[in-house]
């Protein structure tokens, strides 16, 4: 820990820039924002009038900010810096109004618009164009200011063809551009812009900034919330270190990035040394002490230093680094909205009952979804040690007491031993096993109610033909084909022999149903999706028990 | 072109013009509130027509689901009083349907507008739109939903041969002071739902029970002498007698049942808006 000494809390006002002279348009003068709540959060009417009876309430006090004073100029780019729970999100939340301060005084002048809330209040009943109207009113447009805005919202978004469709259809991709054309339909005087704006493929993120780059040209403040010190670092023109609820530092982003880093790598230095070669076991406890969250947190380190297949969102907001293009990078929200569109009429609100299996679980990313829906166990198994070895990483940063992760190998478990789940899925597996066919079959044993099957598909070749071994013609209804791994470099995980073999829409089809599906059914893909799953190169299957 | 997002509307963006906020700015909550529902009033009209049309959408029916619903209600109604019990009403259809329709106008708006608030909850968490935006939507999809459901009741009347007369005229002011009350009821329950999830649910099974205890398919003669205080203590028995008078007999209910029912919705709304702004400002982090 740093001592007061140590760093000597620069006054918001003393430094000099080019915009020194321009207006003050945020003020916050001696602001705290503390406030009473329960400790446990008593959601029913019922247990908290049992506990106020037995005096089991008891309250705690937040201190969210404590004794801030900041000061922003018409035209900064003003960076707000800190690590989780310091702050920083409160902090914009008293400046948009969402908050009241408890104590001092807030001052903004000019129009807010919050980048952090992207498509508040969308529904999906409803079709592009109604939402466009609800999302603004919400905003705080007028219904006439937003018949203005329609075109060239729509023109924005581009979204002119699916503007009457409803918002239902639509892929995250479309409703998050959708979001952000709305939200940016006028020049506000302030915008306030949380982590990194990731909307949509790479030709829409650099419409985003364009389009950023012109308000701020044309004098548009903007608060810059974020993790990523070299992003702060290379955008702002000022940056705030919030720490506990207090400034830190403010001023020059160099000076204000460096102490911030020297500060943790300290902390961290001594974290290290207090408990040694901390072994990265997979068993280690998740019961949330604070050494659990100093883990948590050095494994976020851990993860962001290196190059993932998923894109993970961390808790503290940060992103870690993916090694797909942009583009490829989507089809894994989109795979993710598919198998959501078919498990969520399945199990509804009732997420706590189910049981799931990522069978070739990779990094893990699916089997976390599931846990974080609130399923009551999820276990994730993958034949390769090291992908076991990055999930476990990702469930000690995420730290949930539902998700497993251990080696092994679909083929080769024993299948009279092994629990069986409400939930199984098997992504992008099949195609790399050498056995496909065995491993349907092992996967249905251990399905108790539905098996998700999304694998790349091969065209089917329809027709009949001469076959050995059989007197007439016989009736070929389907075919694995046998592709080349180095011609397929995302096929990484696969076997032996080096080939993937894809089976046919067909084939996947009636293979399911002969290995005793009730039910087998294609999963339809959102629009717009990833070019692979809407020309159904690559497919989704439900089977139902 | 400006959009007014949390603030005092500019005619242009420049920078003396500009919108102010300071939250050091005294202001009562009770008028705060009220300005910025104004303010956002155009939020308050995209609200309540997505209601209207999310439920509709799907339905084949369409809005006129709403009409046909209460009409099938009142035809087994009639039957089972008129045939069944034999309870000799004037114009039963006319006295159940009136009766039955401001009873769920004050129920939808009611239970409304604290599901609206439930749904909106993450909303107030993120951006800045008035708190009291939910029951108002709920009260304005409640109005809408009560004026298409006249128009079956005014057919039923036309059909079974009740008069249609000038006291008719006198129904927005019962429409009225139910609107009050009910407004005040959701703006003292969607407070208390913000803290707990399960306050609407019991209000379900209260609200149940509240119906049955109000004479609105039974005749209030039945209500036997020493039961008639707890008719008196019903705010809804009072209004429900004021709307019905003009219908069903033509008449003026009576100077009593008025001044009760004005009375009583006064009160509820001021006390509803009272408990609810004081604390808006800390819906924000409860809900």
């Amino acid at each position: 820990m740093l001592t007061e000494s140590e760093v000597t809390v620069k006054d918001a006002n003393d430094w000099p820039r080019a915009w020194e002279g321009a207006e003050v348009v945020i003020r916050l003068e001696n602001v705290f924002v503390e406030y009473i709540a329960p400790r446990e959060r008593i959601t029913s009417f019922k247990e908290y009038i049992i506990r106020l009876i037995q005096r089991r309430v008891r309250h705690e006090e937040f201190k969210a900010l404590r004794n801030v004073n900041i000061e922003v100029r018409q035209g900064e780019f003003f960076g707000i810096i800190g690590r989780n729970g310091a702050g920083k999100s409160t902090l914009l939340k008293i400046i948009s109004r969402v908050m009241k301060p408890t104590g001092g005084r807030v001052w903004v002048k000019g129009r807010v618009a919050p980048l952090l809330e992207l498509g508040a209040g969308f529904h999906l009943e409803l079709t592009g164009r109604e939402n466009v109207y609800l999302n603004g009113t919400l905003l705080g447009y007028t219904h006439a200011e937003i018949d203005a805005l329609f075109e060239s919202i729509v023109e924005f978004a581009g979204l002119k063809d699916f503007i009457d469709v409803p918002l239902r259809s639509y892929s995250t991709g479309m409703a998050v551009r959708l979001g952000f054309a709305v939200a940016t339909a006028t020049r506000p005087d302030i915008l306030i812009v949380d982590e990194v704006l990731a909307v949509g493929d790479e030709q829409f993120q650099e419409k985003c900034s364009a389009r950023m780059t012109e308000y701020r040209q044309s004098g548009t403040t903007i608060l810059f919330v974020t993790h990523d010190s070299k992003l702060a670092l290379r955008l702002c023109d000022r940056v705030t270190w919030l720490d506990r609820g207090e400034v830190r530092l403010n001023g020059d982003p160099m000076m204000v990035i460096d102490r911030y880093h020297e500060a943790y790598q300290q902390k961290t230095q001594t974290k290290l040394n207090k408990s040694g070669s901390l072994s990265l076991s997979k068993h280690s406890r998740t019961d949330g002490t604070t050494e659990d969250a100093e883990l948590s947190e050095r494994s976020e380190d851990e993860a962001l230093g290196k190059e993932w297949f998923y894109r993970f969102v961390l808790p503290s907001g940060r992103q870690t680094p993916c090694y797909l293009q942009t583009s490829l990078a989507g089809i894994h929200d989109d795979r993710l909205l598919m198998m959501t569109s078919v498990l969520q009429p399945l199990f509804g609100e009732d997420w706590k009952q189910v049981s799931a299996l990522d069978l070739g679980c990779h990094e893990g990313f699916f089997a976390l979804k599931l846990a974080e829906k609130g399923c009551r166990k999820v276990l994730g198994i993958d034949a390769a040690p090291e992908k076991i070895a990055d999930a476990e990483l990702i469930r000690r940063i995420y730290r949930l007491p539902n998700l497993s992760f251990s080696v092994a190998d679909l083929l080769h478990i024993d299948l009279d031993q092994f629990e069986k789940f409400d939930l199984v899925l098997m992504f992008d597996l099949l195609p790399s096993l050498e056995n496909p066919i065995g491993a349907l079959r092992a996967a249905r044993t251990l399905t108790k109610q539905i098996l998700l099957v999304e694998t790349k598909i091969a065209p089917d070749p329809h027709g009949t033909g001469e076959m050995s071994g059989h007197h007439s013609p016989v009736q070929r209804s389907g075919s694995f084909a046998l592709v080349d791994q180095d011609e397929q470099p995302e096929d990484h995980a696969g076997g032996s022999t080096g080939f993937s073999l894809y089976p046919t829409q067909e084939t996947l089809i009636r293979l399911m149903k002969r290995l005793g599906f009730r039910r087998v059914e294609v999963v339809h893909p959102p629009l717009d999706v990833n070019e692979q799953l809407a020309t159904n190169k690559r497919i989704i299957v439900a089977g139902y028990v | 072109m400006s959009a007014r997002n949390n603030f005092v509307k500019s005619p242009d963006a420049t920078s003396d013009a500009a919108p102010i906020y300071d939250s050091a700015r005294k202001v009562l909550p009770l008028i705060e509130e009220f300005k910025e529902l104004l303010r956002y009033r155009d939020l308050l009209a995209q609200l309540i027509v997505r209601n209207i049309k999310t439920r509709y959408k799907r339905s084949v029916l369409g809005i006129f689901w709403t009409m046909l619903n209460p009409l099938l209600m009142m035809l087994v109604l009639t039957f089972v009083f008129s045939e069944v019990f034999r309870f000799s009403i004037k114009h039963y259809a006319t006295y159940a349907l009136a009766g039955l329709s401001l009873w769920n106008f004050f129920a939808q708006t009611t239970s409304g507008a604290m599901s609206e608030l439930i749904w909106g909850g993450g909303l107030l968490k993120r951006i800045y739109i008035p708190r009291a935006i939910f029951a108002f939507t709920a009260l304005g999809t409640g109005l809408i939903n009560l004026l298409l459901s006249l128009l079956p009741l005014f057919l039923i009347m036309i059909i079974t041969g009740v008069p249609l007369r000038p006291t008719l005229l006198l129904l927005p002011v019962p429409i009225l002071l139910t609107a009050m009350f009910a407004l005040g009821v959701a703006l003292f329950l969607s407070r208390i739902a913000a803290y707990f999830a399960d306050v609407l649910e019991m209000y379900q099974i209260l609200l149940i029970m509240w119906m049955y205890l109000t004479p609105i398919i039974y005749p209030k003669e039945i209500v036997p002498e020493r039961l008639k205080w707890l008719l008196n203590l019903n705010p809804m028995y009072h209004l429900i007698e004021f709307f019905r008078a003009p219908l069903q007999e033509g008449w003026i209910a009576n100077p009593k049942t008025i001044a009760l029912a004005a009375l009583i919705s006064i009160l509820t709304v001021m006390f509803g808006w009272w408990f609810f702004s004081r604390k808006a400002d800390e819906l924000a982090y409860r809900i």
